[in-house]
């Protein structure tokens, strides 16, 4: 049993016993990151874009029809570009739940099937995307909503046990990016400085950049994945808050123009 | 508060962390949280009679205030709600009290609404 699932069983037989406000009893107030008191585990969770399109839903509605992306994926050269195009591709495929567009849905699907085939991994996806076609037929956008997330964690893990470390940085980076591009794209035709705030990802950044670094050098001095770095680099630059908390208008249109220039390269490629 | 189906529920992720923590020592855990969103942390080890601690910092290593969830099954289990006031990347302390008799296997998994 997985163990994510031991913890629901867990949470459908506990018993809430209290809840409140509190610090644990050892919890200092101000803490040293980065000493040795208390390690920073290396692991990255790079969030997936269903949580900043829900954070971005509480301030106001917007057309994620509009938002849906009919670019056809076209598998390239090789498996560490693969990889990036699948994390774009599993998020439009949030882009497309939230738009609740079924059509879109499956045929990004279909792209994901055949992108997780071409990276080794398909055998391990292919009842994740039975589950998808189930739930689009009920109309249970939840569940495909939880469906992608667990697909793309299926993909994850599976290469991580191949010891494919490289291409779920990969994934993880395309996923980011796929993201990033439809929010600043939001945040761009329609500017709220409040909303802004979503794309203060300066630490994110920095891990992701981290995890970059980390990849061979052949892979990242190939043309794509230069440019790859680089974006990562002129965002983190870009997505840095004023002392309001906000970043200007002018910075969120030159995140999207960034992560669209980008996107582009990787579809195209 | 912890409804994981039907309307308003928090959505499981499928990512999580791990690790081994020795007794009265604590890790650190980063992640991107956002402005808006509800996060619910849950921390486990495997020994019943451990006790857990979980925790919130900014990242200027200031403790934010967070709402802790206990059960009736013991302390070797612990939840955190979490309301951020800012988008920005925090730091979760994890922690093993000094009385537990072992290190001990951990895991943390969240949701968000």
């Amino acid at each position: 049993m997985a163990l994510s699932d031991r913890f629901i069983l867990f949470l459908g037989i506990s018993t809430v016993l209290a809840t409140g406000a509190s610090q644990g009893q050892d919890a200092p107030a101000v803490i040293d990151i980065g000493s040795a008191e208390a390690p920073i585990v290396s692991s990255t969770v790079v969030p997936i874009p269903m949580e900043i399109f829900c954070a971005l839903d509480k301030f106001g509605s917007h057309d994620w029809g509009r938002m849906v992306d009919d670019r056809v994926v076209e598998a390239g050269p090789d498996r560490g570009h693969t990889a990036l195009l699948f994390g774009l591709v599993i998020s439009q495929g949030f882009v497309a739940v939230q738009a609740e567009d079924k059509q879109e849905v499956m045929r990004l699907g279909q792209s994901v099937q055949r992108l997780a085939k071409l990276l080794g991994v398909g055998d391990a996806v292919d009842g994740r995307l039975k589950i998808i076609s189930e739930s689009l037929r009920d109309g249970s956008w939840d569940a495909v909503k939880q469906e992608f997330d667990r697909t793309r964690q299926t993909v994850l893990d599976t290469m991580a046990g191949m010891r494919d470390r490289e291409l779920t940085t990969l994934v993880a980076l395309g996923g980011w990016l796929g993201g990033t591009e439809v929010v600043a794209e939001i945040l761009s035709a329609d500017y709220s400085a409040e909303a802004s705030d979503l794309l203060n990802q300066t630490g994110l950044l920095g891990q992701l950049i981290a995890d970059f670094q980390q990849l061979p050098e052949s892979i990242r001095q190939a043309e794509l994945f230069a440019e790859v770095g680089t974006t990562l680099a002129k965002c983190q630059t870009l997505m840095v808050a004023d002392a309001s908390g906000h970043i200007s208008q002018l910075n969120v249109q030159e995140i999207h123009r960034a992560a669209n220039a980008l996107t582009e390269a990787i579809y195209s490629n | 508060m912890i409804d994981l189906e039907g309307p308003g529920a928090f959505t499981l992720r499928e990512s999580w962390w791990h690790g081994q923590v020795q007794p009265g020592k604590a890790k650190l855990v980063q992640q991107q949280l956002f402005k808006q969103n509800s996060y619910l942390f849950w921390l486990a080890v495997p020994d019943p009679e451990a006790q857990v601690y979980l925790d919130l910092y900014d990242e200027s290593g200031q403790i934010v205030e967070t709402e802790k969830i206990t059960y009736s099954e013991g302390k070797y289990v612990l939840s955190m709600l979490v309301q951020p006031q800012a988008t920005g990347f925090y730091y979760i302390r994890i922690g093993l009290d000094k009385s537990a008799k072992s290190q001990q296997d951990w895991a943390l998994i969240y949701a968000y609404k």
